[in-house]
């Protein structure tokens, strides 16, 4: 039974420092068949993928490939058997050209001298399979991104690919190209090669694959033929979580209206923008990653530039161009990556909580340090930042207590409006619940509260108001009584060709 | 024509220097002589020796600065030397001390993971204190008639060190071109972690370049001391390093690696060398061409930005 398959992962569990990402999840896989890997964000698509392909080790479960038990302990065995995994970032080397990109560190020789004529003729070979009008020789700098990614894909060919995992392939494509990676999914699974395609986006599955593999928080909820269902039952699957209860929402009842936007556009990124938040609201962007979700708030906190749109605050338009004037106008903005765009790793607590603080306490030219020390002490105590003293270097704090200093240097701004992307990613659990303690009570303490999560049950849990978006657009509105799994999903999952349908 | 823009499009340095010969002409009607351009070249010859092993570690995406007094040291004892253990013998200490020094370098930057900005200003340090330690604060005169006449002699029009980098220049490309290493040094330096995941060994590529202009450099001090007849501990002090990396940069190779190949530390070379012989053919004070010189840099830089925006435009519209 089981050489049917030309991939079968079964019963895999993989823990990581207080999470168990995979609890059994599996997937099968047929030679020239599409199957699917769906799920939401989290829900271990990529630890799945990772297992097989040996970046990360498998507590337990087995993995049979041809047929055979194996289990490859780095990316290079699994390489070596015809597993090949194309990122959604690329990793092409973009002033080689096509064929050395495909031949890397593995140039086909004569004598001890790289044989260019071969490698040429051999790369061509393989992109003419593909029906491509790459050449050999052409440069990856002049390539736009889809024909990129079919180098790649060319590449994964090249060195003998069996099974190839493609995640989210068509995040970065135009529809004409995308229909052109569809070509030659077609043309490999001729070619009795397996594909796992890893996808939210379902008018995709419902078009490329055979198969469908769903998992939730690690497991494995079923696998199905695609063409025996309907939207609904995958969508069915992918929630229907057992919902935890330890979230405290905002209580307060929202007042007069803070921020109001109307119009927003910037090309490439989002459309025709309109939403509203209220004092004592915490209002949730809820969509998948590249949904242009963060794009919306840079704009708004001037940092990304607006082709179009209205903002208000206070009922006034405004108009802000910078960081400066955003800050001015009572805007923080708890970035998605603390470590990058939020914090100085290397000095104080003290120091990185009175930073946005800065031009108004400095004395002269130089920094009053009293006053830095009087906002460390109001505000650690505030946040419940455990730290050994105000001098900690932040670099050696837990995650979340960098995360609790990157919201308490913007508190000290006394902002009316405060906007968190991705406020717990990469917080262990205990931390994560005492974040979203503090979301609900800072907005009942008038604040007006954005929040973008990825993670389903967080934005449920803190939101009183959620907007839902997919491909630069606000899908949806949820209201506190409408917001639900289902509703979530549904919303997100919303492209073009889905709506039309 | 079509290949012909192309060419130049890729190549924008060679109009920079056949443009920059123009006007040489145009200022002295004698720097087009045959024998003045047989001149500039071999007057550069070194420096372009020099260049070839900057090169590799350019590409790489690294630079090496440590070369500016490693250069002085190793003709100190390539002189030095020579009295006691013979000239080969003391050519081949000179060039083991190279080596070394490129060891040295390539391990704390590949393998220990310093700054290599650090590391090669701390070995430049350390060269200099050995380069005026060693010979006492004093000029060495070579003692060995071969050696001298090796330094001033020629064949045809182009002196012995010419060839000499004639040849360099030819491995050099067979190298870069046509071996494991030369590829895998474009790789290592245009995206480091996409060559680790396609199995190159990163750190051994870029132990082996920093070797190879540690070795090169060393060279360049023993031709330096070959064609002058003697060492002085000032040579090479204090900016034979950033000439050197000016060429292959002026040449269109990318200091953030990846980018280039040897002819254009060549082209970059001999634009530097030409500004120099301008200069003196019109009897210009050096001062005043080291400031041309700097001010050449920035217009070339800023013309190859320009072009190099228009090619990167064109590709996003395709």
């Amino acid at each position: 039974m089981a050489d049917e398959y030309l991939l079968e992962m079964k019963d895999i569990v993989k823990t990581f420092p207080g999470v168990k990402a995979l609890d059994g999840a599996g997937i099968k896989v047929r030679a020239g068949e599409v199957v699917a890997l769906c799920g939401e964000n989290g829900a271990g698509k990529s630890t799945l993928m990772k297992c097989l392909y040996g970046s990360y080790h498998a507590d337990s479960g087995e993995i049979y490939f041809k047929g055979e038990k194996v289990n490859f302990k780095n990316p290079d065995e699994a390489k070596a058997a015809g597993v090949i995994l194309i990122f959604q970032e690329l990793s092409l080397i973009t002033d080689l050209t096509v064929a050395e990109n495909m031949f890397l560190g593995s140039q086909p020789k004569k004598g001890r001298s790289i044989d260019w004529k071969k490698m040429n003729a051999d790369a061509d070979k393989v992109l003419q399979d593909l029906n491509s009008t790459v050449k050999s020789t052409d440069y990856v700098r002049d390539l736009p991104i889809s024909q990129q990614q079919m180098v790649e894909i060319a590449r994964g060919i090249a060195l003998g690919a069996k099974i190839l995992i493609l995640d989210e392939p068509t995040s970065s494509l135009t529809e004409r190209e995308k229909n052109a990676l569809f070509d030659i999914i077609r043309k490999l699974k001729k070619q009795g090669v397996g594909i796992i395609y890893i996808s939210h986006k379902m008018d995709e599955i419902f078009d490329i694959c055979d198969e469908a593999v769903v998992l939730r928080d690690g497991k494995l909820t079923g696998q199905f033929r695609i063409k025996d269902i309907v939207l609904d039952d995958l969508i069915q699957a992918m929630i229907g979580r057992h919902m935890d209860n330890y979230f405290t929402k905002c209580t307060a009842e929202p007042g007069r209206e803070v921020l109001r936007v109307e119009g927003l556009t910037a090309h490439g990124y989002f459309r025709d923008i309109t939403f509203s938040v209220r004092e004592k609201e915490v209002v949730g962007f809820y969509g998948l990653v590249g949904a242009g979700r963060s794009e919306i708030m840079e704009a708004i906190f001037g940092v990304r530039h607006l082709d179009a749109g209205k903002i208000f605050i206070d009922g006034k338009e405004v108009k802000i161009s910078s960081s400066v004037e955003a800050v001015k106008h009572g805007i923080g903005f708890v970035t998605e990556n603390r470590k990058e765009q939020g914090l100085l790793l290397p000095k104080s607590c003290r120091e990185n909580i009175s930073l946005a603080k800065l031009p108004q306490i400095k004395k002269g030219l130089f920094v009053d340090d009293s006053k830095t020390n009087e906002i460390y002490d109001k505000y650690h105590d505030a946040m419940q930042i455990s730290s050994p003293s105000s001098e900690q270097p932040i670099v050696y704090l837990s995650g979340g207590n960098q995360q609790k200093v990157v919201i308490g240097k913007w508190l000290a701004m006394d902002p009316k409006i405060l906007i968190l992307d991705e406020p717990t990613r990469g917080i262990d659990i205990g931390a994560k619940s005492e974040i979203h303690n503090m979301i609900a009570h800072l907005a009942e303490q008038g604040l007006a509260v954005i929040v973008i999560s990825s993670e389903m049950p967080e934005i449920m849990g803190v939101s009183n108001r959620i907007y839902t978006m997919a491909q630069g657009r606000i899908t949806g509105e949820l209201g506190e009584t409408e917001i639900s799994e289902e509703n979530l999903m549904r919303n997100i999952v919303i492209t073009d060709s889905t709506q039309k349908a | 024509m079509k290949k012909v823009t192309k060419f130049l499009s890729v190549n924008t340095s060679i109009p920079i220097l056949i443009g920059i010969m123009i006007i040489a002409t145009i200022l002295d009607v004698s720097f087009m002589a045959p024998g003045n351009l047989f001149n500039v070249f071999n007057q550069n010859a070194i420096k372009g020796i020099m260049a070839i092993g900057m090169s590799f570690v350019i590409l790489n995406g690294f630079f090496d600065m440590s070369l500016c007094t490693l250069l002085s040291l190793t003709a100190a004892l390539a002189c030095g030397l020579q009295p006691k253990i013979g000239v080969a013998g003391a050519v081949l200490v000179a060039l083991l001390v190279g080596l070394i020094v490129g060891i040295i370098n390539g391990l704390l930057v590949a393998y220990v993971g310093i700054n290599a900005f650090v590391v090669t200003l701390a070995l430049m340090l350390g060269c200099r204190g050995f380069a005026y330690i060693y010979p006492d604060e004093q000029s060495i005169s070579a003692t060995s008639d071969a050696f001298r006449a090796f330094g001033t002699g020629k064949l045809g029009p182009l002196t012995y060190i010419s060839w000499l980098y004639i040849i360099g220049l030819l491995i050099a490309h067979y190298v870069l071109r046509y071996t494991s290493h030369g590829r895998n040094t474009y790789a290592a330096g245009g995206n480091a972690s996409a060559a680790e995941n396609a199995g190159i060994n990163v750190r051994k590529t870029i132990f082996i370049n920093f070797v190879i202009c540690g070795v090169l450099s060393g060279l360049g001090g023993i031709l330096y001391a070959a064609q002058n007849g003697a060492s002085t501990p000032a040579l090479g002090w204090p900016d034979m390093h950033m000439l050197v990396i000016a060429g292959v940069v002026l040449g269109g190779s990318k200091l953030s690696g990846g980018y280039g190949n040897i002819w254009y530390s060549l082209i970059g070379v001999m634009i530097l060398g030409v500004v120099n012989n301008i200069m003196s053919i019109t009897n210009a004070q050096p001062w005043v061409s080291t400031f041309c010189t700097g001010a050449i840099m920035i217009a070339v830089l800023i013309a190859d930005k320009f072009l190099s925006d228009a090619r990167a435009k064109a590709g996003l519209k395709n």
